[in-house]
């Protein structure tokens, strides 16, 4: 594993206009990944997780999202200033994005593995049989029968057709893969299926991961480093057992409190009280004081920065930086 | 938040639509030449300087003059005269065919989707059947049968058009029974006609106001087609459409016989079509505010 | 305590091209007043058309079904009438389980309406409660379910559910769509209802960790079939079906230092249509033989601890 990290996002803020609102979807985001390391970006409906990688990735909807600031390095190049054509590269050969609904990702009316193929040979130059050799290898990668190369989406039950959608992500080998919610719409045993051939995929081909989830068991099981996302900014950010072992940040210590126990008994949920703040509409200072325990004058007034709270563990929270320093 | 705090106040669906409607500047256009055209067709005759059948054998083909504002026809006819007068049988005939045709069509096609099953095949195939006869044929064979005249022509103009109606609404209903607020109410104890009634036709109607709208723009078209053949209403009577057609001979020397019925329709079809897409917009609860 | 609903060898067979799909096939079990059954089992397992069938929303093609101790199957609908009052749903989605049409308050009121009992003043009155009991602030109740979050959305489901005052109440995936910190809020409040006015729930899910927190008692179903059944602790402690098994070590832990071993099922659900006689986890099982393709029997293995295996002698051990 190199040791410099490949993909590094910078203050990223993003937003998006509708009926002449501004909605305030990113705001000053910053993270970093490793070669081979897989990174959860955990969150609720609406938290800019989804945009962060699309925003990776240049798949914002033109019209309606503005990139207001940041930068975003890929292997040493800003992302946010190449070319277009040069971007349309990467996004083929160098990165793929898995998501959330497999059933929207597949053509109905193509055989799944001409669709496969199609994607090798866009971003390679090999002949027909040799894309077509390779999408039947990939299939079989993912636990598929190549047999099944000419049968058609609809053949294929929920957890089958999202391995096809892997299957059509790594076939170009990419070294960074964005998937969104892969799981969420399979059934448990299916989703273990699914995160199994992953995690396998994943250190067989050295692939960099983002696993964007709101399922705090699958990011536990998967992944390296934590950023837990509110509000379109990152509150909470660490390895895996810094965040699971100590969570920090109010909100992360109110998911944790949400989950049922599996091991304790029928104890009543804590779960945070309120709801998110309006996006169009965030309040000064720190956007989880209506919701926050611990709120204190000072935290409606001023906006928190990330304080360190040792190792690689970063907490967006005045109370928690005030501990560290006591 | 502003749109909670509007929500404190009651505001009935119907409210709701018409404060989205008057935001849009295409369908208030489209209402206000409606408004006018109601007023032609409920007033028109009082407004006419000549009777529409008033001919002046000195002042045929007159051009547009102090006497004559939009000119004369072939008989020496007002042509603005003929217009204000003839503008409620164009106007009653569409609407009134459209209104015969989605009444009709509606109560088959919510009937068909709803009950599903052998209800709907037998509905639909009837449908079908009958929609392979051509409508001009349909038409033809009306008017032989009761003669032509304005009812026979609302008539049949308005049997010609159930079955896009009906294909409409079962499509909706169709799609509309599948929610769950369906059978929330039916484990609520409501009865087929309370759950037609109250919560199908209302999510499932929108799409046949908006081409209610639109067929009446079709409709002042159709019966222009339909008196071209010599069927539809009677000649001698100032309909927009055999106006139209009246004037097409003399199109090349005299353009104002066809430009100024002309000019009527397209405007008519305009102000049905921008306020029907208005409306459309206005009907669907989901679009922000 | 009392027993509130019965369900004896209950079955509803859909018809289709290829032969009948056996959503609920042969289904028994009983629920105690105030008390939760969960039923937990993977999309396609026929859970929420068991509980749509309870609620006779689809008539049964065999089995009874007694509402304190009342055959509401196979009789005269009129004259389980009121007992139906007692019986209400809550659903997964509350986007599509709300008409997009009425306001807040229309929807909580018209089960009153059709009810026809109480007059309007009655009614206003009642739905002030109703918002009151689930939590719905006064400001919003003329407001429609697209202006709602999930949150607030599933609140006015409940609200509904709860305007006959039933004593029965199916959920079916109620806090599935959504996210977990309002999941936790509204699994709080269900709960409260439960203990103030003594529900009894049967609480359909895939979730077994949300599962295991709300009910006193769990059946896991397969493809139609109930495989197992026991009081919530037993079953997590103790379970002894090879698809319980899997399904529980299934589950993604939120705990990163646990590192279990996960039974991993092969392959996919088969089809409900026609299925052929026998366990019907036999083609994806590890323990399968050939005793397994014979007609399975349910059998208590321990107080309240049903299992349908035939092996399960062999594998309890």
């Amino acid at each position: 594993m190199a040791e410099t990290s490949f993909l590094e996002v910078k203050n990223l803020v993003v937003e998006y206009t509708s009926d002449k609102q501004v909605i305030h979807a990113v705001n000053n985001a910053s993270f970093s990944l490793k070669r081979g390391e897989t990174l959860g970006l955990v969150g609720e409906t609406g938290a800019g997780k989804t945009t962060i990688a699309k925003t990776i990735l240049r798949i914002l909807p033109d019209k309606a999202a503005k990139i207001k600031a940041g930068e975003i390095f890929f292997e040493g190049e800003d992302l946010l200033s190449i070319s277009e054509e040069k971007m349309r590269t990467i996004r083929g050969n160098e990165s793929a994005m898995i998501f959330q609904d497999p059933m929207t990702a597949l053509n109905p009316t193509m055989k799944v593995g001409v669709q496969i193929s199609e994607a090798i040979l866009l971003h390679n130059n090999c002949s027909k049989q040799e894309g077509k050799k390779r999408a039947e290898e990939m299939l079989e990668k993912v636990g598929i029968p190549g047999q099944r190369f000419n049968d058609y989406p609809h053949q294929f039950s929920g957890g089958m057709k999202q391995r096809v959608v892997i299957a059509m992500a790594l076939a170009c080998n990419p070294v960074l893969l964005l998937s969104d919610e892969p799981t969420t719409a399979l059934d448990v045993t299916i989703q273990a299926q699914v995160l199994d051939m992953m995690k396998d995929l994943k250190t067989e081909m050295e692939t960099s991961m983002i696993m964007i989830t709101h399922d705090l068991g699958i990011v536990a099981e998967v992944c390296d480093t934590v950023a837990v996302c509110y509000a379109g900014e990152i509150v909470e950010y660490g390895s895996v057992v810094e965040i699971f072992d100590q969570p920090m940040h109010p909100y992360t210590i109110g998911l944790f409190g949400s989950l049922p126990d599996m091991n304790g008994g029928r104890a009543r949920l804590t779960p945070i009280k309120g709801m998110m703040p309006d996006p169009t509409n965030l309040p000064k200072g720190c956007f989880f004081q209506d919701r926050c325990p611990y709120a204190s004058d000072e935290c409606r007034k001023k906006h928190p920065d990330l304080n360190n709270a040792g190792g690689t563990h970063t907490v967006r929270c005045i109370r928690k930086g005030d501990e560290q320093n006591a | 938040m502003k749109k909670e705090e509007k929500s404190e106040k009651r505001r009935s669906q119907f409210s709701i639509v018409l404060e989205r409607l008057a935001r849009n500047k295409g369908a208030m256009a489209g209402l206000i030449i409606m408004i006018l055209i109601l007023i032609v067709v409920l007033f028109g005759e009082h407004m006419t300087p000549y009777s529409y059948f008033h001919q002046d054998y000195m002042a045929m083909f007159e051009f547009p003059s102090k006497d004559h504002l939009l000119g004369t026809d072939s008989l020496g006819r007002d042509i603005l005269s003929r217009l204000l007068y003839g503008a409620r049988f164009s106007l009653i005939v569409s609407v009134g065919s459209v209104i015969f045709s989605a009444v009709i069509g509606g109560i088959l096609g919510a009937i068909a989707g709803y009950y599903g099953g052998v209800v709907d095949t037998v509905v639909m195939r009837f449908l079908d059947v009958y929609q392979s006869i051509p409508g001009l044929v349909l038409c033809m064979a009306l008017s032989v049968v009761f003669g032509s005249g304005v009812y026979t022509t609302m008539l049949a103009l308005g049997i010609t058009g159930i079955g896009g109606y009906a294909r409409i609404l079962r499509a909706q209903v169709l799609q509309v029974k599948g929610n769950e607020y369906i059978e929330a109410a039916r484990a609520a104890k409501a009865g087929d006609l309370h759950i037609i009634l109250k919560h199908i036709i209302p999510n499932a109607i929108s799409p046949v106001i908006v081409s209610m709208t639109m067929g009446v723009g079709s409709g002042i078209i159709a019966i222009a087609s339909l008196g071209f053949v010599g069927l539809g209403i009677p000649t001698h009577l100032p309909e927009w459409g055999a106006m139209l057609s009246d004037g097409r001979s003399y199109m090349g020397t005299y353009p104002y016989m066809v430009l100024a019925p002309g000019c009527c329709i397209i405007l008519t079809v305009l102000a049905f079509n921008l306020f029907g897409d208005g409306l459309r917009d206005a009907l669907d609860p989901r679009l922000k505010d | 305590m009392r027993e509130i609903l019965r369900a004896e060898h209950l079955k509803k067979y859909f018809a289709t091209p290829f032969g009948p799909l056996h959503a609920v096939d042969d289904v028994t079990f009983s629920i105690k007043e105030g008390s939760t059954l969960g039923v937990v089992g993977e999309s396609g397992c026929g859970k929420s058309t068991l509980g749509r069938t309870i609620l006779q929303l689809h008539e049964p093609t065999d089995g009874k079904i007694f509402f304190r101790e009342q055959e509401i199957t196979g009789c005269n609908k009129s004259e389980w009438k009121d007992l139906r009052d007692e019986m209400q749903i809550i659903f997964q989605d509350p986007m599509s389980s709300l008409d997009p049409r009425m306001a807040v308050w229309d929807i909580i009121e018209e089960p009153l309406k059709i009810q026809k009992k109480m007059d309007k003043a009655q009614r206003a009155a009642k739905v002030k409660e109703l918002m009151d009991t689930v939590g719905i602030a006064r400001r919003i109740q003329y407001s429609y379910p697209h202006e709602l979050d999930g949150g607030r959305r599933q609140r006015v489901g409940i609200a509904r559910a709860l305007a006959l005052d039933p004593k029965f109440i199916v959920c079916d995936e109620p806090v599935s769509a959504l996210d977990v910190s309002i999941q936790a809020q509204i699994i709080n409040l269900l709960m409260d209802l439960q203990k103030e006015k003594g529900l009894s729930y049967m609480f359909i899910t895939h979730d077994l960790s949300v599962v295991k927190y709300i009910s006193n008692e769990i059946m896991v179903m397969y493809l139609g079939q109930v495989v197992e059944k026991a009081p919530s602790d037993e079953l997590f402690g103790n379970p002894i079906h090879p698809y319980t098994k899997a399904l529980l070590s299934a589950i993604p832990v939120p705990d990163v230092h646990i590192h279990r071993e996960r039974i991993v099922l092969k392959g996919e659900i088969t089809s409900p249509v026609n299925p052929k006689p026998g366990c019907r986890l036999a083609a994806r099982c590890q323990y399968a033989t050939e005793r397994c393709s014979t007609p399975q029997q349910i059998v208590e293995v321990s107080p309240n601890h049903f299992v349908s295996c035939c092996r399960v002698n062999e594998l309890w051990q």
